[in-house]
């Protein structure tokens, strides 16, 4: 399961930065990757907190579903984002 | 990867981004690694006041993204990413050198602000400095480069029982910061040229 993660972790890591850079822009991407860079640096901080109660609580047993719904409900949000037709393909370009 | 690879050299701007990530993620980012050496075997200090130090460099980095995202959309990129690296060194270099462990958790929040900005920053111009017919392959690059904080702390692990933690890291650490102020002259161009940057890869269709 490590193996499987560690190799999912860089292939998200770059559709995650050219997600944000499509959505945002080159006008908005400072922006967008300082809030992308607090979400994750609050996470690591709230994380760990949660995680101790669940280690606490239920156990760790209860840890693993908890992380998969937190991902899961990650995908679904990234569903919502509306789908655009891709320029680079067809060499045509717009502008921000 | 090897295509990537090519425009990073290729191009004088991403050339100068790829070496700051290069160094800044192999031998900066490897510190974190080497905390724990630090705190308890040359300072001497227990597992609670290394949770606090560790805290501390998240705190910093929560601080930086505050400023960051108030200050909007900044023009000066390169600047801000070469200046962010050399701090991020200078300031590791100085916690690694310090006796006293106050004085490491303080320069410690201040290093979680530098990296939070070259973070940014370093992400910011790979992305408006790549073509977009290759963006992937490029930013690939960077992933790539983040992959090297294991290959750092290797490097410096074998430097540090050769010649103690202290050394080790503070090699690291001056490479990182000279580094940055050897590219320090490319800054200006890389602001100009990010922040032009106005082709985005998706047209037409509002969902």
């Amino acid at each position: 399961m490590a193996v499987v993660i560690g190799a999912l972790r860089a292939p998200e890591m770059l559709a995650r930065g050219g997600l944000t850079y499509e959505v945002a822009g080159p006008g908005g991407i400072v922006n967008a990757l300082s809030l992308q860079f607090l979400g994750i640096h609050l996470s690591s901080v709230i994380g760990p907190l949660v995680a101790g109660q669940l280690l606490h609580g239920p156990g760790d047993g209860a840890l693993f579903p908890g992380l998969a719904a937190a991902v899961i409900a990650g995908a679904i949000g990234v569903l919502r984002i509306p789908r655009r037709p891709v320029a680079a393909a067809t060499g045509r370009h717009a502008e921000a | 990867m090897g295509d990537g690879l090519r425009r990073c050299t290729a191009d004088r701007d991403l050339r100068a981004v790829t070496w700051i990530a290069l160094f800044t993620e192999t031998f900066g980012f490897s510190f974190i690694f080497f905390l724990p050496d630090l705190v308890n075997n040359v300072l001497g200090h227990d597992e609670r006041v290394l949770g606090v130090v560790t805290a501390l460099f998240s705190v910093g980095g929560i601080a930086g993204t505050l400023v960051l995202t108030g200050l909007g959309e900044v023009r000066w990129r390169g600047w801000g990413l070469m200046l962010a690296s050399a701090a991020f060194g200078a300031l590791f270099l100085a916690a690694g050198l310090s006796g006293n462990i106050w004085l490491t958790g303080a320069l410690m929040l201040a290093a979680g602000s530098a990296s939070v900005v070259y973070d940014v920053f370093v992400s910011v111009l790979f992305q408006t400095l790549a073509p977009d017919e290759a963006r992937g392959r490029v930013v690939a690059v960077h992933g790539m480069m983040i992959s090297g904080i294991n290959v750092g702390a290797c490097i410096v692990g074998g430097l540090a029982e050769l010649r103690g933690t202290r050394f080790a890291l503070a090699l690291a650490t001056a490479g990182v910061t000279l580094n940055a102020l050897r590219l320090l002259p490319v800054g200006g161009a890389l602001s100009r040229r990010s922040s032009a940057a106005k082709t985005v890869a998706v047209i037409g269709g509002d969902g």
